[in-house]
C-alpha cells in the first residue's frame, strides 16, 4: 500500500492527518508543506500575534512530535509540482516521486495582488511569515493604509490600533461600504461604528492606482489623483484557491475544487478539502467555498472517514467569527439573500439577529452572543419553526423552547 | 493539599442547563453549572483557548465552547470533542443551607 499523500499542510491538511490516524488507518500519511514550521491556525494571524499577545508557536496545531508519534511524515520546506493521476503518483521540488493509494489537496489559498512597483513597505497576510513582517515593520510607521474593508482588513486595522493608538489607519475599498461578501447591512453598521469610534478612516468607492516611493513607499495614489501619505501599505483584498496542480484535469476549477459531500473530486481517488474546496453544502442545498476555520476543522473529519471507507456526508452549517475591538461577531449560514431580519437586542452590546426566508431561518449573526448562535445552530440542523414574536422576545428562553420541541 | 471550601453563589442564582462564573480572586473566575439541579464547578476558561464556558451551549451534562466548539462532560471535565484535547480541571462542591460551596484545592 502506498498510502495517503496530503498537499498542504495547513490546518485542513494536518486534520486530516491526525483524523485518518484516529479513525484507525494504518499505511503510510504523508503531508507535504510549503512553510518551514509545523501546520498551524492562521486566524490569530490577523489578531492576536498582531497586538502581540499570541506567538506563533501558541497556534501550532501540534508539535512537530505529535507527528513522528502517529507516524505522519511531515515534509515541511517542500513542495509538490505536479501530479500524475494515471500512475498515482506525485513530484516534489527535488524531483522525487511519490505513490499514492488516495490523494487530497489540502492547497489552501493565496491572497489577491494588485500590481504595483516593487518597493518595500507592501505587505500581503497569508502566512506566519507575513504576519510576523507586518507586526514588525508597522512598529515605528505613522501612515498605515489598508487596501480592502474585508474581515482581514478590517481585524488587521482593528488589532493594530489597540496596539498603538497614534497611528494613522486609513482602509481603502472600491465598494460603498465595507464588507462586500458575505454580510448584511445590520453587521456593517455595527463594525464601521466601532473603527470610526477608534479612528480608523474610510475612504470608499476608491481604487489604488499606483504607489509612490524610491524604495520604500510613502504614497497611496488614488483614483481622481487622490494621494494618501502611507508609509506601509497592507492589502487584503480576497484570495484565490490554489488549484494550478489541476489545471491540466478535466474538472470544474473555477472556484476551486468541486468536491461531493463527501469530499470527493471528479477524479478516482482525489480528494479537497479546506479553503480549496468548493463542496456540496447540503445544508444551503449549492456548491460553497469557505474561507473559514470552522470549514478547516469539520470538513476533514469527514474527508478521513470517507478515505478509511465510512461514506459520511459533510453536513456543516457556514459559521466564522472575527474579531474587532473587542467585540465577537459570528456568522452563520446564509445571510445574503433573505426576507425578514429579526433582531433579539439585550443592549450593551449584545445581540442576535436572525435571517429568514420564507418563514424559515436560513442565518444569523451575533455580537457577543455566541450562546444564542449556538441555539440558532441547532434550529437550522433540525428544522424547529419558531414563531417570530418569540425568537424577538427576549423574556423567551430560545433553548428552553428548543429543547421543548424536540421532547414532544 | 488541605481542603479549600468557599461560599459561591446560591442555588437559585442558576437555572436548569445555564452557568455563572464567580470570581475566586488572583484574575480566576470558574464555572459553576446546574445540571438538572445537581451542581458542578470547573475552570472558567475552555483549555483551548480563552473563552469563558458560562457562554458556551450546555445539553445535559456537556458544554460546548462557545468559539471552537469543542465539548466537555461537565462532571468529570472529560474532553468529548475535540478541538479541545486537555481535560477541564473540576472542584468538589457541596450545598450547605442553600449555598453551593466549592472546594478550591479539590
Amino acid at each position: 500500500m502506498s498510502g495517503v499523500i496530503i498537499i498542504g499542510a495547513g490546518h485542513a491538511g494536518s486534520r486530516t492527518a491526525q483524523y485518518l490516524r484516529e479513525y484507525g488507518y494504518s499505511e503510510k500519511i504523508m503531508l507535504f508543506g510549503e512553510e518551514d514550521v509545523p501546520p498551524y491556525e492562521r486566524p490569530p494571524l490577523s489578531k492576536q500575534i498582531l497586538d502581540g499577545s499570541k506567538e506563533i508557536i501558541d497556534c501550532y496545531l501540534h508539535d512537530q512530535e505529535y507527528y513522528e508519534s502517529k507516524n505522519i511524515q511531515l515534509y515541511l520546506n517542500n513542495k509538490i509540482c505536479s501530479v500524475n493521476f494515471k500512475k498515482k503518483e506525485v513530484i516534489d521540488k527535488n524531483s522525487i516521486k511519490y505513490n499514492y493509494d488516495k490523494l487530497v489537496f489540502a492547497t489552501g489559498s493565496t491572497p489577491n495582488k494588485i500590481n504595483l512597483k516593487n518597493i518595500d513597505g507592501i505587505f500581503y497576510l497569508r502566512t506566519q511569515k507575513d504576519s510576523l513582517e507586518i507586526k514588525d515593520y508597522v512598529k515605528d510607521k505613522n501612515d498605515i493604509a489598508i487596501i480592502g474593508a474585508g474581515f482581514i482588513g478590517l481585524e488587521i486595522a482593528s488589532f493594530i490600533r489597540q496596539k498603538y493608538n497614534d497611528k494613522n489607519i486609513t482602509i481603502i475599498d472600491s465598494y460603498d461600504k465595507i464588507l462586500r461578501r458575505n454580510s448584511n447591512d445590520l453587521i456593517r453598521k455595527k463594525i464601521t461604528k466601532l473603527h470610526q469610534e477608534n479612528k480608523i478612516k474610510f475612504i470608499f468607492n476608491s481604487e489604488i492606482i499606483s504607489v509612490q516611493g524610491k524604495n520604500k513607499i510613502d504614497e497611496v495614489i488614488l483614483q481622481d489623483n487622490y494621494n494618501i501619505k502611507s508609509d506601509m501599505m497592507i492589502v487584503g483584498i480576497g484570495v484565490k484557491p490554489n488549484t494550478v496542480l489541476l489545471k491540466e484535469e478535466n474538472i470544474d476549477i473555477s472556484n476551486g475544487i468541486k468536491v461531493d459531500e463527501y469530499c470527493q473530486t471528479a477524479i478516482n481517488d482525489a480528494y479537497a478539502v479546506g479553503d480549496a474546496s468548493c463542496y456540496k453544502s447540503l445544508v444551503l442545498k449549492r456548491f460553497i467555498r469557505e474561507e473559514s476555520w470552522n470549514n478547516a476543522e469539520k470538513q476533514p473529519r469527514i474527508l478521513a472517514q470517507n478515505i478509511i471507507g465510512n461514506k459520511i456526508p459533510y453536513n456543516e452549517i457556514p459559521w466564522f467569527w472575527t474579531d474587532q475591538f473587542g467585540h465577537n461577531f459570528q456568522i452563520l449560514g446564509q445571510i445574503e439573500s433573505f426576507d425578514k431580519v429579526i433582531t433579539r437586542e439585550y443592549g450593551d452590546h449584545k445581540s442576535i439577529s436572525f435571517f429568514l426566508e420564507n418563514n424559515k431561518i436560513v442565518g444569523a449573526c451575533s455580537l457577543n452572543n455566541s450562546k444564542d448562535l449556538r441555539v440558532a445552530k441547532e434550529i437550522m440542523l433540525k428544522k424547529i419553526y419558531i414563531e417570530n414574536s418569540v425568537l424577538q422576545n427576549i423574556n423567551f428562553n430560545l433553548k428552553q423552547i428548543i429543547k421543548n420541541n424536540i421532547n414532544e | 493539599m488541605s481542603e479549600n471550601w468557599i461560599k459561591t453563589l446560591s442555588v437559585y442564582q442558576i437555572p436548569d442547563e445555564e452557568a455563572v462564573d464567580f470570581d475566586v480572586g488572583s484574575n480566576k473566575k470558574i464555572a459553576i453549572f446546574n445540571v438538572n439541579n445537581n451542581f458542578f464547578a470547573t475552570d472558567n476558561l475552555c483549555t483551548h483557548e480563552d473563552a469563558s464556558l458560562c457562554d458556551g451551549y450546555i445539553d445535559g451534562d456537556t458544554v460546548e465552547c462557545p468559539l471552537h466548539q469543542g465539548v466537555f462532560k461537565i462532571s468529570t471535565g472529560e474532553v468529548l470533542e475535540p478541538p479541545v484535547t486537555k481535560n477541564l480541571k473540576t472542584y468538589k462542591t457541596k450545598i450547605v443551607d442553600g449555598n453551593i460551596f466549592v472546594d478550591l484545592n479539590s
